[in-house]
């Protein structure tokens, strides 16, 4: 989740976000910043979909002292 | 004293001559490229098929930053760019597929 969530999207968006400083103001800037903006919309889309379909799959994240989190928040101890 | 990268540019073709920057980029290229290998391994051993379908989307992500900044390397960026955009899309849709896929009850 976080692999997905934060370091991939935000990584990827300012590291085109320079690229795109670095080419200067042209049509190539513009489709990086195309890219950039793509990436800020679907990544996020991307990561829930796969969290929605691992708890549908009643697949549960790990955690350190062994409790089970359900989907919505809910936690049931085991 | 001149640099390792003044002897590089003394030597190879004009075509993939570089400057700092590109030097630099030339770095975070090989430094992604290692990424992708513990990304990988996540891959392979990865405990069930989720892990997997978010390795496989991380390292998508990785390869399309390594595209762009290997336009800069071969000064072909407008070429390289549009395969960027091909290739966030594809990623996008390949794991909304999969995820959509395994999206049933006890796919482990």
């Amino acid at each position: 989740m976080h692999a997905t969530g934060k370091s991939d999207t935000l990584g990827a968006l300012l590291s085109l976000i320079g690229l795109a400083l670095y080419v200067g103001f042209s049509l190539v800037s513009i489709k990086i910043l195309m890219i950039a903006v793509f990436i800020f919309i679907a990544s996020p889309t991307a990561t829930h979909a796969i969290l929605r379909a691992a708890f549908d799959a009643e697949v549960t994240p790990w955690t350190k002292d062994g409790r089970v989190i359900r989907e919505g928040g809910g936690e049931k101890s085991e | 004293m001149i640099s390792s990268l003044e002897r590089w540019n003394r030597r190879c073709p004009k075509s993939i001559r570089r400057n700092d920057v590109e030097d630099f980029f030339l770095t975070i290229s090989l430094m992604l490229g290692f990424l992708v290998l513990l990304c990988l391994y996540r891959v392979a051993r990865g405990p069930g098929i989720f892990n997997r379908i978010i390795g496989v989307n991380v390292i998508g992500t990785k390869t399309l930053v390594i595209l762009a900044l290997m336009g800069f390397l071969y000064k072909r960026i407008d070429m390289f760019v549009d395969i960027c955009l091909v290739y966030a899309l594809l990623n996008f849709i390949s794991t909304l597929a999969a995820a959509k896929y395994f999206q049933r009850k006890g796919a482990k």
